[in-house]
């Protein structure tokens, strides 16, 4: 068999442009295709060292006439042992690695990354990708990152050779750039350092010149050379293959093995064939050792029970099962179990050698077999006894990133003060703890810290990881809340110089023309004429107290024919926020503001949010109008859009509003337009209902801070005014009027937000607790049927029942998404909650991104200014909804967490018997719901009786019955029962987190 | 796929390239005398194109008969095997081939002067062999140069080039992974003029931006211009030496 | 282009004299030069473009697929494009018959990659001029590509019955693709002559044609006869198809040297 590998002639065209061809092998479904590029080598790619002369020559401007900038110092750092002043070259396991240490202000300075690294780097990571290039674009003084394109430089491009690997070939590519680097900067005594992982790759280099003209290092000895070398140990990636101590790590090892993933033809050979599946893996919140896979071929979640099925697999991976053989299916664990108090007293250093037989292993099970097990499966989740369960053969892509935790002191040797192994537990308890490698075990204690994953070797029973730094102590609020930022993967560190740039010059003293007609202020603006003078209308906004970024003012005036005006109003923020700019791109990536008890993370700036664009009372500013004209029916008889100037006369609060509304003596044009509003908003809201919109809840509540001290002081369930509904009423008209109108305009990317009617299997465990137990039901036809059952399961005895159906109910919807309507056909554009056949956001760009691109959209809908390509762009929109959706989503937890946090202070002090409902029933144990403080919690079986063993739980029934601890009598607790529950807040000495203690009264 | 650095930081795209140079290009002509009056070969990058021109002659039916100018006719063959993977259909009689060809006689008619071959006929037959993007710019350069070697009068070249544009970057001479990423225009220059005798727009450009895309994709042209220019004038040198050693 | 009675009577006397004269000055045996280049269509498997010497030209491309071979039995399928003729037209049919028959007789099992999978050869042919019936030119042109083909290299295992895997392959490495593949020889039968590889004016006088497959050392099947003119075909002496099955086996191995 003789193989062939054609060199690919090189040819010149001009001066310093030589083209020759790229040839490779594409393998992708089983498919093989020769692909051949053209490849073009040049002689006009700079080293952007400040200290080269030479390069200064050569280079020429890009496509906006910019000379490339040379940012390399030509005094970088020097480092001892004879090598003296060097720039840094990154193999591409040190940036996939070590991200963080990159990035880490206090280390690595000048170093260039060569393009074939950058490439490597983006095909096996995107975020790290991400974060290595905005690292090179924002490191222009202090890091100074540079990537040298390698490739393309006719001095450092090499050929493949025969035989030889693509790792190979690149690792060679790598040490030709290095060398090349060092003699172009031999005169200007500059090293070059190249720091690599790969052992073989650092003895090649060796090999090669004998003459060192360059140094090779390991992440390990390069930090060690390091003059604050102690400080950033700790914070090097901990991985079995690094040679981070030379005793090699082997203690850690042990018989434990985990199952080998998969080889990549074998996955791609069952996907196709059906017998191996691919999802995402959900860890269960109550078992973290079962997880479950929504597959559409199946009905029902795959199950994936225990430890070595669920191979390594982290919440919210991307992975590949199989299914286990019929003798290993079961029913869903009733069971909850938590990992911070699963073998608590593992110890760190030696993995526990424990026998898991692994039948599955030892019966092979051929693909036509496995087809068949498919059908069975499928039948099988019918009949709805056993759970088809499988196992994780592969993780395609995994979820790993900063976690938030902390050590577990059972697993710190107090006595050593050298480094050790510790495990840290994460906050978030889906996932398993991690162990670290630490010189700072004991100063870390009662500390919450941030650590990264780096590696799960299959000899590994948990994951290693690194520390990466400490917020603080625990329960301290500063810890807690960048904790849960941090876990909610908020941003929120301040806005960066250049956002900042961004924003007008005149700062808070900017104003809105006093004359839309002025002569100067058009020159400055040329859309100024376009913009409507709304200033004679007597605007207003209600908002809760305290609001200071108002999104939105609200008029009304009654029309010569006897119709209604009615205007709503919305900060233009894009007036100020240009597509393409620092400050939309942040915006963007922000996606929303996250409100926390004590804190508000914006997604603009405050000059933007909290002045410029906030629709303050008694100033002129700019607003995106939507003006209907309504009858007395309210129905929309016209609508206009149009951008405007207004003032608004006055800012309420909701319940100023209402005082004012009521208040029959104030007889006012202003007063006399709140009050049509709300007539107009109750009809809408009527109208609403009868179409079947739902009236679902949520435990919501409210944390009182003490003014002064801030602490929280009480939880209160928030209480709702009409004026609430009014502006939400109208709100939701410009929400839908809107969406409308841009998707009229832009039918392939109008950006549009949808709620899908839930699958009746959402409801399936919810409607049969009803039905055993209160012989209600709750039908899924529509919306209003919906609605109208949910309206039936009344209680006589018990007002709160209805609400706590409804919390339930809402629980089994789905989550309402922002989508571009060229992502689903019309039919599937409906909001199910709301039930309308469209809608969109639109009245909230201050703090929500969607409403940003909503407002250019509507813009460019009305002729007042081009869509930027970017809102046209399909690709580019699926890329921005698919953020958004992520930030709201993570806004909304946050938000959740922060108010947990404070529920969790307020309890501290109080400690009280309140009533609670009884949500779910566990064969060890009962989930309780406390409306009051709008907190839940596991009351586990021992805390219920002291024989554990006599308990008897019904899945049938939805019944546990136990011996009661406190009287001694046989107790049967059901679902929906209400009890008396004892609440105190406990720190839990492992996690040290500080949750609602529940116990039965 | 968009996750491919189409225009770097650095200013070089995938190729290699900056945003104004051109693939290489390299033609030649005469290359099929026996099979036709006029012949070239093209490569424009990795786009592979023969051009076969027969004609002025006899026209084969009556309808292709005009008393008072030549009739023009196009055909273009893009083999199956002209891209990475094998197509299923031989493309003739597609939609978007009709279309190419319909432009290509529209292009051409203007350069030509078709009004001295009364009542014959211009045979145009292009064989796309292996196409890596822009294949429309090439077609033309193709067809121009085929139509010098076969003696027929033209009023100048005309030279094509796509241009694609990225964010707000005009990139010269797409190849077919960036034309795959973006939107892009093919321009058909008359000679050193700014005139175009091809505007082709195939999807949205903003219009405060074809202005850049166009000046760029004139200035390319010209330099295609320039290239054949040269390749014809060598031709003729060597064939003129060839004809006075005889 | 014709010839005039006269000429035609010329050529067939002297063609058909015994001591015949072919108007080239050629033996009986001899085929006109061709020119060969190969490797030309980089993103093919394999090429090859063919000429010559009265500027026929071919182009012949050799592309893969990976299939599974349960469904797809025919492993190597050839398209034939002949420049100014309709994909339904009877000389392209008849031609694309032909070879889609002869091609047969290559051995595919070479192309199989593992229990299930196997590749297709896609042979597809461009005939951009041809002034003497193609089917000579066309089958040295695919042997020439077929010659140079490489195909990529296959890294997963070879049984996947049990345990399906999809194909894997080298990204870079290609293997050369060993096959023989026959090739098909024109003769013209003038009175009791055989010439090779017939012109254009000997074949407008020639009073059959013979179409002679070769592959590995002998005559294989199908043996056909061609009708290369309106006039003067008539028929011919059962010997004769001996006498051109025997000079082809004579002569064929020195053509295919000729052409490796």
């Amino acid at each position: 068999m003789s193989t062939s590998t054609v060199v690919p002639p090189r040819k010149r065209l001009s001066e310093g442009l030589t083209v020759t061809q790229k040839v490779f092998i594409r393998s992708r479904n089983g498919g093989a295709t020769k692909i051949v590029r053209e490849h073009y080598l040049r002689n006009d790619i700079p080293c952007l060292s400040k200290a080269c002369d030479s390069c200064q020559e050569i280079v020429v401007p890009d496509a906006s006439n910019q000379l490339p900038k040379f940012v390399l110092s030509e005094l970088p750092q020097p480092l001892p042992n004879g090598i003296g002043k060097h720039y840094v070259v990154l193999d591409t396991n040190i940036i996939l690695l070590a991200i963080d240490l990159l990035e880490n202000p206090d280390c690595f300075f000048d170093v260039i990354v060569p393009q074939i690294v950058l490439d490597e780097v983006r095909n096996r990571s995107y975020p790290v990708y991400t974060r290595l290039r905005t690292l090179c674009r924002d490191s222009d003084d202090k890091k100074r990152f540079i990537v040298f394109h390698n490739e393309f430089n006719e001095n450092t491009f090499i050929t493949r050779r025969e035989n030889e690997t693509i790792n190979d070939r690149n690792d060679r590519a790598i040490r030709k750039t290095c060398e090349w680097y060092a003699s172009h900067l031999t005169k200007h005594g500059i090293k070059i350092v190249l720091v690599s992982n790969d052992r073989l790759n650092r003895e090649a280099a060796q090999r090669k010149q004998e003459n060192q003209a360059y140094v090779t290092k390991s992440l390990f000895e390069y930090v060690s050379l390091l003059p604050n070398a102690e400080d950033i140990k700790d914070l090097i990636p901990n991985t079995d293959s690094t040679e981070l101590s030379d005793n090699k790590d082997e203690e850690g090892l042990s018989e434990f093995v985990f199952p080998e993933y998969y080889s990549t033809a074998r996955i791609m050979g069952g996907i196709k064939n059906g017998v191996l599946y691919q999802g995402t893996i959900q860890i269960s919140e109550y078992n973290f050792l079962e997880g479950s896979i929504s597959l559409p071929r199946f009905s029902k979640p795959v199950l994936v029970v225990g430890q070595k099925n669920l191979n390594r697999a982290f919440n919210g991976d991307q992975v590949v099962v199989e299914l286990l053989p019929e003798s290993e299916w079961k029913a869903p664990s009733s069971i909850a179990m938590d990992s911070e108090h699963f073998d608590v007293n593992d110890n760190p250093d030696v993995d526990e050698s424990e026998e898991l037989t692994d039948k599955t292993n030892s019966i092979i099970i051929s693909d036509k077999q496995r087809r068949l097990l498919a059908r069975d499966a499928i039948h099988a989740q019918k009949s709805k006894k056993v759970q088809p369960t499988a196992r994780v053969v592969a993780v395609t892509r995994r979820s790993w990133r900063q976690y938030v935790g902390q050590i577990a002191p059972s697993s710190v040797d107090l006595k050593n003060g050298g480094t050790q192994n510790v495990f840290v537990i994460l906050m978030n308890k889906c996932l398993p703890k991690i162990r670290i490698r630490t010189r700072r075990a004991v100063e870390l204690l009662d500390k919450r810290i941030v650590i990264s994953v780096d590696s799960w070797p299959t000899t590994h029973k948990y994951p290693l990881g690194h520390f990466v730094r400490d917020l603080g102590g625990i329960e301290t609020v500063e810890a807690e809340t960048e904790a849960l930022l941090l876990e909610h993967d908020v941003e929120y560190r301040p806005f960066s110089k250049k956002v900042l740039e961004c924003l007008p010059k005149e700062g808070h003293d900017w104003k809105a023309p006093a004359d839309l007609r002025d002569l100067e202020a058009n020159s400055k603006d040329p859309l100024l004429k376009n913009r409507k003078d709304l200033r004679d209308r007597l605007i207003c906004s209600i908002d809760p107290p305290g609001c200071v970024d108002i999104d939105d003012a609200l008029h009304a005036k009654k029309l010569p024919n006897g119709n209604w005006e009615v205007g709503v109003h919305i900060a233009d923020v894009t007036h100020f926020v240009k597509p393409g700019s620092a400050v939309d791109a942040e915006a963007a990536s922000r996606g929303t503001s996250v409100y926390l008890v004590d804190k508000r993370i914006d997604m603009l700036p405050m000059l933007l949010g909290t002045d410029l664009c906030s629709l303050k009372p008694y100033v002129d500013r700019y607003a995106f109008s939507v003006i209907w004209e309504l009858d007395d029916n309210a129905d929309i008889v016209n609508v206009d859009f149009t951008k405007s100037v207004i003032r608004s006369r006055e800012a309420f609060s909701y319940e100023q509003a209402q005082i004012r509304i009521d208040n029959l003596e104030q007889k006012d044009e202003l007063t006399l337009g709140m009050r049509a509003l709300l007539n107009f908003s109750i009809k809408l809201k009527n109208k609403r209902l009868a179409a079947g919109a739902l009236n679902l809840a949520s435990p919501e509540v409210k944390v009182h801070m003490d003014s002064e001290t801030s602490d929280p002081g009480e939880v209160e369930i928030k209480k709702l005014l009409a004026t609430n509904s009014l502006v939400e009423e109208f709100m939701l008209l410009a929400n839908i009027s809107v969406a409308r109108k841009i998707y009229d305009a832009f039918p392939q990317t109008a950006m549009l937000r949808r709620h899908a009617a839930p699958p009746a299997t959402n409801f399936e465990i919810l409607n049969e607790m009803l039905q055993r137990r209160k012989g209600m039901s709750i039908s899924l036809e529509s919306s209003k049927a919906l609605a109208d059952s949910l309206d039936r399961c009344e209680d006589p005895k018990d007002p709160y029942f209805n609400t706590l159906v409804r919390i339930m109910s809402t629980r089994c919807m789905m989550a309402a998404q922002y989508f571009y309507s060229g992502a689903y056909s019309y039919p599937d554009f409906k909001h199910y909650g709301l039930a309308v056949d469209i809608y969109t956001h639109f009245t909230s760009p201050i703090r929500r991104y969607c409403d940003v691109v909503a407002h250019r959209q509507l813009a460019g809908a009305i002729g007042y200014e081009p869509l930027s390509l970017v809102h046209r762009d399909k690709h580019k929109m699926d890329m921005i909804c698919r953020n958004i959706n992520k930030r709201h989503r993570n806004a909304q937890f946050a938000g959740r967490a922060s108010i947990e946090y404070y529920v969790g202070q307020v309890m501290r002090n109080n400690e009280s018997t309140e009533s609670g409902y009884v949500i779910k029933v566990f064969n060890n144990g009962i989930v309780v719901l406390v409306p009051k403080f709008g907190v839940e919690g596991l009351i586990r079986l021992e805390n219920l009786t002291n024989d554990v063993n006599g308990a008897e739980y019904d899945e049938v029934e939805f019944k546990l019955s136990f011996k009661d601890k406190n009287s001694g009598k046989i107790r049967d607790v059901y679902v929906f029962d209400n009890v008396e529950v004892q609440v105190k807040s406990v720190l839990d000495p492992i996690t040290s987190k500080r949750k609602a203690e529940l116990l039965l009264k | 796929m968009s996750r491919l650095e189409i225009y770097s930081p650095e200013g070089l795209r995938l190729d290699g390239r900056r945003w104004n140079e051109l693939r290489r290009f390299e033609s030649s002509i005469n290359t099929h005398p026996h099979a036709s009056d006029g012949s070239s070969y093209l490569e424009q990058g990795n786009n592979k194109i023969i051009t076969l021109v027969k004609g002025p002659k006899e026209p084969n039916t009556r309808s292709q008969l005009d008393p008072n100018k030549a009739t023009l006719r196009v055909t273009t063959n893009i083999t199956q095997f002209s891209k990475f993977e094998r197509s299923k259909s031989s493309h003739k009689n597609e939609r978007r081939v009709l279309e190419i060809q319909t432009s290509l006689v529209r292009t051409f008619e203007k350069a030509i002067m078709l009004h001295i071959y009364p009542r014959t006929m211009i045979d145009i037959e292009v064989h796309v062999l292996q196409q890596d993007g822009g294949i429309m710019g090439s077609l033309i350069n193709g067809i121009t140069l085929a139509l010098v070697d076969a003696g027929i009068a033209m009023w100048e070249y005309i030279s094509g080039v796509t241009v694609g544009l990225y964010d707000t970057t005009p990139l010269l001479d797409v190849n077919s992974l960036e034309e795959n990423a973006m939107s892009s225009v093919t321009l058909g220059v008359v000679g050193k003029s700014e005139k175009l005798s091809l505007l082709l727009v195939e999807d949205k450009i903003p219009l405060d931006r074809l202005e850049s895309v166009l000046a760029i994709g004139i200035a390319g042209a010209h330099r295609i211009r320039d290239l054949m220019d040269q390749e014809l004038r060598k031709h003729a040198k060597k064939r003129v030496k060839h004809a006075s050693s005889n | 282009m014709s010839l005039s009675v006269a000429e035609r009577s010329y050529l067939f006397d002297s063609l058909s004299s015994p001591q015949a004269l072919r108007p080239d000055g050629r033996l009986a045996h001899q085929l006109r030069p061709i020119e060969v280049y190969i490797d030309f269509l980089p993103s093919s498997n394999g090429s090859a473009r063919i000429i010559a010497s009265d500027g026929s030209e071919c182009i012949i491309s050799v592309k893969s697929k990976v299939v599974d071979h349960a469904v797809e039995k025919d492993l190597i399928q050839v398209d034939i494009d002949i420049a100014g003729e309709r994909d339904d037209s009877l000389l392209v049919e008849s031609i694309s018959s032909l070879f889609n028959k002869i091609i047969d007789t290559i051995d595919s099992s070479k192309l199989q990659l593992t229990q299930k999978y196997s590749f297709k050869i896609f042979i597809d042919v461009l005939v951009l001029s041809s002034y003497s019936y193609p089917v000579s030119l066309i089958s040295f042109g695919i042997y020439s590509a077929l010659k140079s083909t490489y195909l990529p290299k296959l890294i997963s295992s070879f049984d996947d019955l049990e345990v399906e895997e999809l194909p894997t392959f080298h990204d870079y490495d290609l293997v050369k693709l060993d096959v023989s593949p026959p090739l098909v020889f024109v003769l013209a039968i003038i009175g009791d002559n055989i010439f090779f590889d017939p012109a254009f004016n000997e074949s407008m006088v020639a009073n059959n044609g013979l179409i002679i497959s070769w592959s590995q050392g002998k005559v294989i099947a199908p043996v056909r006869t061609i009708a290369l003119n309106d006039t003067y075909v008539k028929g011919f002496k059962p010997r004769l198809v001996e006498d051109a099955i025997e000079l082809v086996n004579k002569y064929a191995q020195d053509i295919v040297k000729t052409l490796d």
